[in-house]
């Protein structure tokens, strides 16, 4: 909780416009993910690419963001929003169940990585109501595609602790995923 | 597996002491550490999860994984163009856009096949998780929303799922600016602000009623037309997308992430925020927001605040105060004290302590606009589902409606409850259940043929008792419900049922309170069917199971004022009365709890009306006076309970036989009810009827006549004509009618009371005896002794076993029976009635009462009639008579006085209640 109140004691109070940024950065990183898709069909995706891109068409939009941090952290939030959406759709659609795969099948690959996205997001529900923070650190890295010192920074902590954490959540997010 | 955050926090910083160490380093340091069991096979999870050399998600970049899920959804709709003007989207065709946001575009829209003109606005979705399968649930939930039509509300008119996949709206188009906006360029000042803001809470209030749900209100949701009417838009919009999102989530609960695109996180309740069921309360909150906005102009969350929410922060974070702020559009002096308490109880961050509903929060707007006290002010408390219920049994004014806002108080607070427990799938199992209610009550689909509520609730209570999908717990909710709803009808011996199964069905480890509770609903149905022995069982119980001196609760507290009100009704009203008294030496503890003042007020309420009883009227007023000083504190004037303060009033005041006050009191409550339920409530009924009583008293027999005309119409409207209040209604009227000497009229309502009686059985057996009484009257009157004396032991057959044989009603009866027997000149049957009567009435009443001097001097006639000179003087010599009292007697039966006037005290404006005069 800390780091987020630090991290919004950098924005200036009553700024009113920021409060519709959320459903609009949404949309932009969908906008731009489909698109690089439509582009690249045979390609892998740069997700830190998109979210850079989102971020300069942004920037020079009608919404005022205050840095570039904030920016990230809301981001990234908006990031793990918008592929837990794809997944949860792609699980609606095919529900065979993984162990039923047979080998080479796309449509199994799909099945894993949503079932896989969404247990993820599951075990970054429960580890926001023990350590916030490290959901955040998480959220930058894996979703937003930072390393792991530009999360330090984004977070206003420093890189060693960042380093500490890090292995936490991510021994963390292995055990809940197991169990 | 679960871990609790502090047990985590124990776990983490080990980890992080282990993590860098070697497995031999890491055995030896573990060893020197007690930890326990938990906190052990934690530690050693995450540090194996740490070692392995398996793959982790985490390690892997989401590039391809992106590209999977991203890339996979061919067969998924495409984003809305930004231009799709001509388009057809089933009878509409799309026009040019008004508005686009992230997660819709409303455009202009009109009738596609010309069938007739109409401007309309649709509003595109986004494409969400919609399979053709579903659209025809998305129909289903439309047409809940399309039943909302109110000025108040933009209505939805159409909608489906475009065959693009796109799931449409189709809404009625506003031509508007948005709330923030008006009072900005009108420059409203605060009254205006709050009037129109009240007009809102009308809108919303509706939509509960029909069990929707706004869910996401805010100054850009609610527009203003020309005419300064304010318009809801997009109601329900927020809670339909969410209910289909949640169905697509399977075991994946979603908590945060999601319901930030779905509301807004600048006026969600915090609860929304945290991703719980929709209820009402989210739009006390939102309304809160808007009464907040609209006095301040800021939000009440700044950017930072909202930053935070968006993180997954704390949302609870407090809201500065509206006269707090350092810049607000009024001058903080009317911000501070009533507008400040009520945004702090629209806005409370715990919905336990919100307003319960938009109806309070609306009334306190009133009661500032005019100056009352606003409850706000007074800290709002949880109470149980039943006194809430208690409170919201009643419903608004329109006539046929009576029932549906009868039903809808309940349906709303019922949900609500459930969703308070965020059980959401009883809330959706009481939704349905309530909404089977609502189509068979709907007046409007059932012109034809008008359900009535008595067989409404009873195919209800069948179905209840037939279903087994529904579960236990909620099963119980619902059929005290219905019992608390049969109760208010008056259908006492269904609620008497209803009960009892639930005592039946009561675990063996229920507690002591939940058995008393039940013990206490009983006892009280038993009152009110007039079998007072066993309803004292009941309360005998009740109260011995939560005896107020071990512990001081609701329950005890209300135990112990049905025993006393039994006790009453067994002419024991001293009894009553120390039990009551006794009850107020707990005062301070009664205090303490939660709707504590409502307790002692009601308690000191009920003694008043028991020193009136006991004669002690200077007593009775003064305590009376004081039960309406705690009801000052927490209600308004305008309030249920004051009204029947006033019924109270008139009670004590007639008891004391001074009929101007008590005419005046009821005259006062029956004001109130008809303000606060409407014409067509029984409680309304009831108290007129208490009104007609007292003008009865004062000999204004016609109006009193005009008054229950009026009753019996509305409890036939509202109950048919098979309906025990129906029935006593008409008796009322019959016996006023035989005041006036409208025998045969009187004696036509009696006649079809009776009939009525008799189809409701022993149920009905007191007032059957009552009304057949009045009706041997009726034909003495009408001078058919022979039959009157027939009907007349009739009555009494049935009184003997119900009342019993010292009761003075039935004695009376017997007097009559007496009479009877000696205009027919049967003297001996005479003679032994009256014989009885009079001994009896003496033991009962004493020898000063009217009712046994009269039952003497009619003994006494029979005597001189049948010349038994010796029975004669032995009689008046122990009663005191002498033969002056038997003359005077026997000339006012042969000459009775001409009717006395109308003694009504000026002035009294009775216009309101007897507006038709026979």
């Amino acid at each position: 909780m800390a780091t987020a109140v630090r991290l919004a004691a950098s924005i200036p109070a009553d700024n009113r416009d920021m409060l519709e940024q959320f459903p609009e950065l949404y949309s932009t990183l969908r906008h731009i993910a489909r698109r690089e898709r439509r582009r690249n069909p045979s390609d892998t995706m740069n997700t830190t690419v998109v979210v850079n891109e989102a971020w300069l068409k942004l920037k020079h939009s009608s919404m005022q963001w205050q840095d570039e941090q904030h920016y990230l952290a809301t981001a990234a939030l908006a990031m793990r929003q918008l592929l837990v959406d794809y997944a949860r759709r792609s699980a609606a659609t095919k529900r065979t169940r993984v162990d039923d795969c047979p080998l080479f099948n796309n449509d199994c690959e799909l099945n894993k990585t949503s079932s896989s996205i969404l247990a993820l997001d599951q075990a970054l529900q429960q580890l926001e109501q023990l350590e916030p923070r490290l959901t955040r650190l998480v959220e930058l890295r894996f979703f937003a595609g930072l390393t792991l010192p530009e999360s330090a920074r984004c977070l206003g902590i420093s890189p060693r602790t960042a380093n500490r954490e890090w292995s936490r959540a991510r021994a963390f997010i292995q055990t809940a995923m197991q169990s | 597996m679960l871990i609790d955050a502090a047990s985590w926090n124990r776990v983490s910083k080990l980890f992080d002491q282990f993590a860098t160490l070697t497995p031999a380093q890491r055995q030896q340091q573990l060893a020197d550490l007690e930890l326990d069991a938990a906190t052990s096979t934690w530690l050693q999870k995450l540090l194996a999860a740490h070692d392995s050399s398996d793959t982790r998600l985490l390690d892997q970049t989401l590039n391809q994984m992106a590209a999977d899920l991203i890339g996979a959804q061919h067969a998924d709709a495409g984003e809305i163009p930004a231009q799709i003007s001509g388009q057809l989207l089933g009878h509409w065709r799309v026009g040019d856009a008004i508005a686009r946001g992230a997660m819709a575009a409303v455009f202009h829209g009109e009738r596609a096949d010309g069938a007739y003109e109409q401007h309309v606005a649709i509003k595109l979705l986004q494409p969400g998780p919609y399979r053709h399968s579903e659209s025809e649930q998305l129909r289903e939930e439309l047409r809940l929303l399309a039943r909302l039509e109110h000025p108040g509300i933009a209505r939805l008119i159409d909608g489906g799922i475009s065959t693009q996949g796109w799931p449409y709206l189709v809404m009625e188009y506003v031509d508007g600016v948005h709330i923030d906006q008006w009072c900005a360029e009108q420059k409203l000042d605060r009254r205006q602000r709050l009037q129109l803001l009240l007009k809102v809470c009308d809108a919303v209030r509706y939509a509960h009623s029909k069990l929707v749900v706004h869910a996401d209100l805010k100054p850009s949701n609610v527009l203003v037309n020309r005419d300064g009417e304010p318009k809801l838009v997009d109601f329900g919009i927020a809670s339909l997308l969410r209910e289909h999102q949640r169905d697509h989530q399977d075991s994946h609960a979603d908590v945060q992430t999601g319901l930030l695109l779905r509301c807004t996180p600048a006026y969600a309740a915090p609860e929304q925020l945290r991703g719980e069921p929709v209820s009402t309360s989210n739009d006390v909150f939102g309304l809160g927001a808007l009464l907040y906005e609209l006095l301040t102009g800021a939000r009440i969350r700044d950017g930072r605040t909202v930053t935070a929410l968006l993180l997954g922060q704390d949302p609870d974070a407090s809201i500065i105060m509206p006269s707090q702020r350092q810049h607000t559009l009024l001058p903080a002096g009317e911000l501070r004290g009533d507008l400040d308490a009520i945004c702090r109880c629209a806005l409370a961050a715990d919905p336990q302590q919100r307003y319960r509903a938009v109806d309070p929060l609306r009334q306190d707007l009133l009661n500032h606009l005019q100056h009352y006290p606003v409850s706000a002010r007074t800290p709002a408390k949880s109470y149980l589902l039943s006194r809430w219920l208690y409170r919201h049994r009643l419903g608004a004014a329109a006539a046929s409606a009576v029932m549906i806002s009868l039903l809808a108080g309940l349906t709303v607070s019922i949900r609500q409850t459930e969703l308070a427990n965020a059980n959401a799938r009883r809330a959706q199992a009481v939704q349905t259940f309530l909404l089977d209610i609502f189509d068979a009550a709907d007046p409007v689909a059932n012109q034809q043929n008008p359900v009535l509520v008595n067989d409404l609730l009873r195919q209800q209570q069948e179905k209840l008792r037939m279903s087994t999908t529904t579960e236990p717990l909620l099963q119980q909710e619902l059929r005290r419900t219905l019992a608390s709803l049969q109760n208010n009808l008056g259908n006492h011996a269904d609620a008497l049922n209803i009960y009892q199964n639930l005592l039946a069905e009561l675990p063996a480890d229920a507690s002591p309170e939940q058995r008393a509770d039940l013990h206490n609903l009983i006892a009280g149905q038993y009152e009110r069917l007039g079998q007072l022995q066993t309803a004292l069982e009941h309360a005998e119980t009740a109260t011995e199971l939560v005896p107020l001196a071990d512990k001081v609760s609701d329950t005890s507290v209300q135990a112990l004022r049905t025993l006393a009100s039994i006790h009453s009704e067994l002419r024991d009203n001293e009894t009553a009365t120390d039990s009551l008294e006794q009850a107020l030496q707990y005062r301070d503890a009664i205090l303490a709890l939660d709707n504590g003042k409502a307790l002692l007020g009601s308690l000191l309420a009920d003694l008043s009306e028991k020193y009136g009883m006991l004669g002690d009227t200077d007593k009775a007023l003064t305590t009376l006076a004081e039960a309406r000083q705690w009801y000052a504190q927490i209600y308004p004037e305008m309030h249920p309970e004051q009204a029947q303060t006033d019924a109270r009033e008139a009670g004590i005041q007639r008891a004391a036989g001074d009929f101007s006050q008590a005419a005046a009191a009821s005259l006062r409550a029956a004001r109130k009810s008809r303000q606060l339920f409407g014409a067509m409530h029984t409680q309304s009924l009831r108290d007129e009827t208490a009104l007609a009583v007292d003008l009865a008293y004062l000999k204004c027999y016609d109006k009193a006549v005009a008054i229950y005309q009026q009753t019996v119409a509305r409890y036939r409207e509202l109950f048919g004509e098979n309906n025990l209040l129906y029935a006593n209604a008409l008796l009322n009227l019959a016996s006023m009618r035989r005041k006036l000497d409208d025998h045969t009229a009187a004696l036509e309502d009696i006649n079809n009371t009776l009939s009525i009686y008799a189809r409701h059985g022993e149920q009905a057996t007191d007032m059957q005896a009552y009304a057949l009484s009045i009706k041997a009257q009726l034909l003495f009157a009408l001078d058919d002794s022979q039959q009157a004396l027939q009907i007349n032991t009739e009555a009494l057959d049935l009184m003997r076993a119900t009342v019993g044989e010292h009761h003075p009603q039935y004695l009376r009866v017997m007097v009559s029976q007496g009479h009877l027997a000696a205009r027919l000149q049967q003297w001996e049957l005479a003679e032994q009635h009256l014989r009885t009567a009079y001994d009896g009435l003496l033991q009962a009443l004493g020898p000063e009462s009217t009712f046994t001097r009269d039952a003497a001097i009619k003994l006494a006639q029979v005597y001189q009639s049948s010349s038994d000179e010796t029975a004669l003087q032995a009689l008046l010599t122990k009663t005191g008579l002498n033969h002056d009292d038997l003359a005077t007697a026997q000339a006012s039966t042969e000459n009775p006085q001409p009717r006395s006037q109308c003694s009504l005290p000026e002035p009294f404006d009775l216009s309101e209640f007897a507006l038709t005069s026979s």
